[in-house]
């Protein structure tokens, strides 16, 4: 089974990487897939299991969100194979208002930028467990 | 009595009042056999599903905002959550459930709630 939940900010730590003023409206969902399992014992019972957690969140935010990519090129050019990083996903119902935190995980970024609307969409596939 | 769900995960619990006509309960049970071979009910599941609409505020009584909603998503492990009814839901109930929310819709948003538990509470 999955769970799916919105958000509009993105965080890194305390930094805010995406703010809800950015967010295209509705576009950011993470969904949480279960590893579920059931096995039925002799007195009639099921019983259900959830072996792990999958996260995976998209959105879309207006402006050029590259720099956000899991090893992104530096100024120099320079890139590196890398490991995902560990984002906040939180959802700000009110102006000013305090973020409900909906999930952090472990994630690769990568964003597609499109120039004709200035926009980026961003997914994020991510790991429950952080190394 | 008030037509509501409760749902409770360990410490955590919260009432909601469905959408009307948005609650289904039934199905999932472990089956074997079947055509040539005799049938057999090996297991009785209590599955069930709601649809509730989310609020930005804890209303009177019920807890419908997404804070709380999360709050009784099962995490990884052993199905952990109890379900019961009261009012026009008083037969519903379900133990030991694996439960799931999926929130949908831009202005007005509704979570359907999903469960999948079995007839006994764990001992």
């Amino acid at each position: 089974m999955a769970c799916t939940f919105p958000f509009n900010q993105v965080k890194r730590g305390s930094a805010v990487l995406i703010p809800p003023a950015a967010f295209v409206y509705g576009s950011g969902s993470i969904s949480v897939k279960g590893d579920d399992s059931a096995v039925t014992t002799a007195d009639g019972l099921i019983h259900n299991y959830r072996n792990a957690i999958t996260p995976e969140a998209s959105c879309e935010a207006r402006g050029d969100y590259r720099s956000l990519d899991t090893a992104a090129p530096d100024d120099a050019g320079n890139v590196w194979p890398t490991l995902p990083e560990e984002l906040t996903f939180e959802l700000v119902q009110t102006p000013d208002g305090s973020p409900t935190a909906i999930r952090t995980f472990s994630g690769i970024v990568s964003v597609e930028y499109d120039t004709r609307e200035n926009k980026s969409t961003i997914s994020i596939s991510g790991c429950a467990a952080s190394y | 009595m008030p037509d509501t769900l409760t749902f409770t995960r360990g410490s955590t619990s919260i009432t909601v009042s469905p959408i009307p006509g948005t609650v289904r309960v039934g199905g999932g049970h472990d089956d074997r056999g079947g055509g040539t071979i005799p049938s057999a009910r090996a297991g009785i599941a209590l599955n069930g599903s709601c649809e509730i609409v989310v609020t930005a505020a804890t209303a009177a009584n019920l807890q419908h905002t997404v804070a709380e909603i999360l709050s009784v998503v099962s995490e990884v492990g052993e199905g952990d959550v109890e379900v019961s009814g009261d009012g026009r839901y008083a037969g519903i109930q379900s133990h030991a459930a694996l439960l799931d929310a999926t929130i949908q819709g831009d202005s007005v948003q509704t979570a359907a709630i999903s469960w999948k538990g079995t007839a006994k509470a764990r001992a």
